[in-house]
């Protein structure tokens, strides 16, 4: 049985092959990426660049250089955040943020006069795409959206949202949705997109990329050496290694390139994942948060009991049935005020591919055991 | 046979420059930048003088930032082939 429902802090298990590519490169390989010309360090640069055309792929962008690595989702908007000239202009964003935008914008709104607006939306904080025109001001700068909520699962429509916005500059935080739900961000028209490896792409922590149509209106967040342009103390001026000063996480990546050549097969399905938050939703002292339309509901959503805290139910899960989720405020303080369950939380619920039908029936079991307590 | 030197400014563009070449059946080998050429860190790719144009255009159109130079640092002008 497996117990680990908490795929949207980060990914279990992982492919093997990850594993297995990481100590291959660490123990058998080694090398540099893009310092050196000799076979070994030949050999480490085409597979990174491999990883970063597998990316690409991934995330709907025909031009590869497009594609940066970094550290992770919360690097990628914070080099998106601080690289734009955004002194004094408004932010849109969407109800259900992270802290990986909401702490750099309340940083840029001390540091530099940015305001933050959030766009209209309905209860469980979809975005209205036709409302979005209205929100829109002469110092409106950017538009953040978080693809998919990390606290009910929410997908919001980024296409269409972009279209609302016109040429106004759309950043996307795909953390949880990438691997999940289709990224086309070449025909979508998407500015910016931040991802992380190690949640639904199944890859190591300490990986992620950051999507960058048009690298001329982004500063680098960071300078240092790239292997290019060597003779120069400027950093370069074109994509990638515009954004990846300093030495990338190659191992990560290579293990990332395995996971994405891997892609296991889901062993329970979207219908099975709705028919669990149905069942939730059923019992009298569950108060469920999802997406108001299942075609909206990502692989996750969350959870109170009427009357006990969602920590105290969360250590219920653990000792009770060995279940492992989160519980509190997700990081998304943003999203919890909007869901009505600010400053308390929720206990979240996020299964991964490997989860079978049993295992979302074991926790469906648990949840009804929940719900007789108090 | 005389060797044209193809001189990249990423890593990123050399190893797509490769594949892009090996696909299309054209002889490279990758070697260290020459200093005399460049202050580059990475890799050049060497190829038949005879291959220059095709490869040019390849390249072009992969959209792929390129400088060619002859083995003596000179550079190669494509329109002298």
């Amino acid at each position: 049985m497996n117990t680990y429902f908490d795929n949207a802090a980060t990914s279990f298990p992982k492919p093997a092959a990850v594993a297995q590519e990481m100590a291959r490169y660490l123990n058998e390989l080694g090398g540099p990426y893009g310092r050196s010309a000799y076979p070994r360090s030949v050999q480490v640069s085409k597979q990174i660049e491999a990883v970063r055309e597998l990316l690409a792929d991934r995330l709907g962008a025909t031009d590869s250089s497009s594609v940066v690595f970094t550290h992770n989702a919360t690097h990628a908007i914070n080099l998106v955040l601080r690289g734009l000239p955004l002194e004094g202009k408004q932010v849109l964003i969407s109800p259900l943020e992270h802290n990986a935008v909401t702490r750099p914008l309340a940083c840029l709104q001390a540091q530099r006069g940015v305001t933050m607006s959030t766009l209209p939306h309905g209860s469980d904080g979809l975005i209205d795409p036709d409302a979005v025109a209205r929100s829109i001001t002469a110092s409106t700068a950017l538009a953040i959206v978080s693809h998919q909520s990390n606290v009910n699962g929410l997908i919001q429509p980024i296409a269409r949202i972009k279209q609302a916005l016109g040429a106004i500059p759309l950043l996307v935080d795909a953390s949880q949705s990438c691997g999940h739900v289709l990224l086309r961000l070449d025909s979508w028209g998407i500015d910016f997109c931040a991802i992380t490896g190690h949640k639904g792409l199944l890859g190591p922590t300490g990986t992620g990329a950051l999507f960058v149509r048009n690298p001329s209106l982004l500063d680098p967040l960071i300078a240092g050496g790239t292997g290019s342009n060597s003779d120069s103390v400027e950093m370069p001026d074109f994509a990638p290694d515009k954004y990846e000063a300093g030495t990338l996480n190659i191992a990560g990546i290579i293990g990332l390139g395995a996971a994405l050549r891997t892609t296991p097969e889901a062993r329970h399905t979207a219908g099975d994942l709705l028919a669990l938050i149905a069942e939730a939703r059923s019992m009298p002292n569950l108060r469920v948060y999802c997406a108001q339309d299942p075609d909206r509901q990502g692989p996750l959503f969350s959870f109170n009991h009427a009357r006990l805290d969602c920590s105290a139910v969360a250590r219920f899960l653990l000792d009770k049935y060995g279940i492992e989720v989160r519980s509190g405020l997700q990081c998304a303080p943003v999203a919890h005020q909007t869901l009505g369950t600010f400053p308390k939380g929720t206990v979240r619920i996020a299964p991964s591919v490997y989860h079978t039908p049993d295992d979302l029936r074991y926790v469906r079991d648990a949840l009804s055991k929940v719900n007789e307590l108090g | 046979m005389s060797k044209i030197l193809i001189v990249f400014r990423s890593t990123h563009g050399a190893i797509k420059a490769e594949k892009a070449l090996i696909n299309a059946a054209i002889a490279c080998t990758v070697i260290p930048v020459p200093r005399h050429i460049s202050a580059e860190c990475g890799i050049a790719i060497e190829i038949n003088e005879a291959d220059t144009r095709t490869a040019h255009a390849l390249l072009l159109k992969q959209s792929i930032p390129v400088a060619m130079y002859h083995e003596n640092g000179e550079r190669y002008d494509i329109e002298e082939g």
